[in-house]
């Protein structure tokens, strides 16, 4: 007998391949296999602790499935420090807004997203918005996308414009926070803030990457001990100088990836 | 004294305020860094800088 982790349950099967076990369970053609986490066509031969999930063609999983496709997708240890994790977003536009979808995709735990202001027509050329959602607040906006890709996300959200008097008390619970504000100023301003007041906090900034120059000039650097800076450090947002889609992206990706790697513990660039 | 790694001498003695006017930096774009310490904006009057010091000033443009 050999004992396999079905569909996030335990389960006792005297069949010995992934073959055999489908014709035990009348599982058709409907229906397609994830083998540790991952889709697969092939035929496998089981043993104790495999992860065999199938799922029906068009449906989504329950918490208790996702939590098994996940655990053996990203590794059990990878996959808890990940849905424990609890991030701020400070500022919803072309950074905060892919920030935040990258990192509900990647399953952290918990969102915090903060932004004052409504998604207006200018912002589709780099936000993460769509036609249907203009006028909403880019907090609610987001949380229903969120909804739509990672359920099991929590997502908190607050409409206020973020200064100086009001980060302490909005942003003491995060140990991580990305900033993705527009004006120099009000980075400047959130990053002085956060590194003085809540000196736990990681900050993850972003510095320039208006243009449509390499995207190899954006890097990842180290700045102190708490603030990281991802940008090309150069090119400012103005008349001459638009954002584009794709370098905001490019930023952005630098943000969520060393907010994973530093909820996952890894702190050095 | 060290400003973002480069070698800067001081002739007179000023406050952190003094040199970043003097240097034609924006104070509302920044984010320093004295001798491995973030230092609020409020102090910037009070500090005084002096040659020896490793100084980070982090520019900050828009965008985002």
């Amino acid at each position: 007998m050999t004992i396999i982790n079905l569909n996030g349950k335990k389960y006792k099967t005297a069949t010995k391949t992934l073959t055999e076990l489908k014709k035990e369970l009348n599982i058709n053609k409907t229906t397609y296999v994830l083998v540790n986490g991952t889709k697969t066509c092939k035929n496998k031969n089981l043993y104790n602790n495999i992860s065999v999930s199938f799922i029906k063609k068009n449906s989504f999983v329950s918490l208790k499935e996702y939590n098994s496709m996940m655990s053996y997708r990203y590794g059990k240890e990878t996959f808890n420090k990940i849905k424990s994790a609890q991030v701020a977003v400070a500022g919803l536009g072309g950074i905060g807004s892919n920030v935040a979808i990258m990192l509900a995709r990647t399953g952290i735990g918990e969102l915090f997203l903060v932004d004052f202001d409504k998604v207006d027509v200018s912002n589709l050329n780099r936000q993460h918005y769509f036609i249907e959602q203009l006028g909403s607040f880019k907090t609610k906006a987001l949380k229903e996308q969120i909804t739509k890709i990672n359920p099991f996300v929590k997502v908190k959200t607050k409409n206020i414009f973020i200064k100086e008097k009001n980060i302490k008390t909005l942003f003491y619970k995060y140990k991580i926070i990305c900033e993705g504000f527009d004006k120099a100023q009000n980075k400047a301003m959130l990053i002085n803030t956060v590194l003085t007041k809540l000196p736990k906090s990681y900050i993850i900034a972003s510095n320039g990457m208006a243009g449509y120059s390499g995207a190899n000039d954006i890097k990842t650097v180290k700045k102190t001990k708490k603030l990281y800076v991802c940008g090309d450090f150069k090119n400012e947002v103005n008349e001459n100088n638009s954002l584009y889609a794709t370098r905001v992206q490019v930023c952005a990706a630098h943000v969520a990836n060393i907010a994973v790697r530093l909820v996952l513990g890894i702190t050095e660039e | 004294m060290k400003v973002n790694g480069k070698t800067f001498l001081l002739t007179k003695p000023q406050t952190l305020n003094e040199f970043l006017k003097r240097n034609n930096y924006d104070i509302s774009k920044i984010v320093i860094e004295l001798n491995g310490e973030i230092i609020s904006k409020d102090k910037y009057n009070k500090i005084k800088i002096k040659n020896n010091d490793k100084l980070e000033i982090l520019t900050f443009v828009g965008g985002g």
